[in-house]
């Protein structure tokens, strides 16, 4: 009980401790530095997660590209099907696999 | 007379001197740059106040933002990753040099508050303006201040309680 008190007090002594705060100041030199900005604009950074789905975006499109590349340049493995047709080896008739 | 209402409007938000240095010198050069735009439905301390708090919070989400990326290196690299948030280090050099101390634990508190309620908090405690004029910076109505201010000192009184406990332990 008495903790309580002492935590209630504690926590009000806390709340009341910027009573008669007086307003911070800035540097002396802030006009300065605010014609530097305006003589000298910044340039414009772009903020973090946009460079970041950029990043993947790229990424993404090389993974893609890699992948068309890739089965594009697969060698095609055939299977000769035998039809009973003694043309068939002239005719051919084959199954295509891709692996 | 603005700067130091915008100054110290960002120090107590973003609780950085330097940090609040470049939000007031930022916040100069959009007043300059968009003078012209200024519609007058408000007042001029009004706009100057609603531009420093947006500069506030974007830096504030900007912080986070770092906050949660390092997070994520630290579970990867296997560190606990604990963050203290009652590590009282903000003196407010405003703040009379008897109180300095326990200030520290106001200002560790305030810093855990969600952006509005901070931003709320910060305007009418450390700045002391009225809660009408904090309802036109913010956009908002005079209940949703209300509201606003008593959740933040709802939640402070609750984190400065857990804080008491710790100390005590």
């Amino acid at each position: 009980m008495k903790n309580n008190i002492n935590k209630e007090k504690w926590i009000d002594e806390v709340f009341n401790s910027t009573q008669g705060l007086k307003r911070a100041q800035p540097g002396a030199d802030l006009y300065e530095k605010i014609a530097a900005k305006l003589s000298h604009p910044q340039p414009v950074s772009l903020p973090f997660p946009v460079k970041r789905w950029i990043a993947a975006a790229v990424l993404l499109l090389a993974v893609n590209m890699g992948s068309v590349i890739y089965f594009n340049g697969q060698e095609k493995k055939t299977v000769p099907v035998n039809t009973g047709n003694p043309l068939a080896s002239e005719i051919q008739t084959e199954t295509t696999y891709n692996y | 007379m603005y700067r130091e209402k915008v100054f110290n409007t960002a120090i107590g938000m973003v609780q950085d001197h330097g940090m609040a240095e470049d939000i007031t010198q930022d916040t100069f050069v959009t007043v300059y740059k968009s003078i012209l735009s200024f519609n007058e439905k408000s007042s001029l301390s009004t706009w100057i106040y609603r531009i420093t708090v947006n500069k506030c919070l974007d830096h504030l989400r900007a912080k986070n933002r770092k906050k949660r990326m390092g997070l994520l290196g630290q579970l990867f690299n296997g560190d606990s990753g604990e963050i203290p948030n009652d590590k009282p280090d903000f003196e407010h050099p405003g703040v009379q040099l008897e109180r300095r101390e326990t200030s520290r634990y106001l200002f560790a508190a305030i810093e855990t508050l969600p952006d509005t309620q901070k931003t709320v908090f910060v305007l009418a405690h450390i700045e002391e303006l009225p809660q009408k004029d904090i309802a036109e910076i913010m956009n908002l109505s005079i209940k949703a201040v209300e509201s606003l201010l008593q959740r933040a000192k709802a939640n402070l009184r609750k984190k400065l309680g857990h804080i008491y406990d710790r100390r005590k332990m």
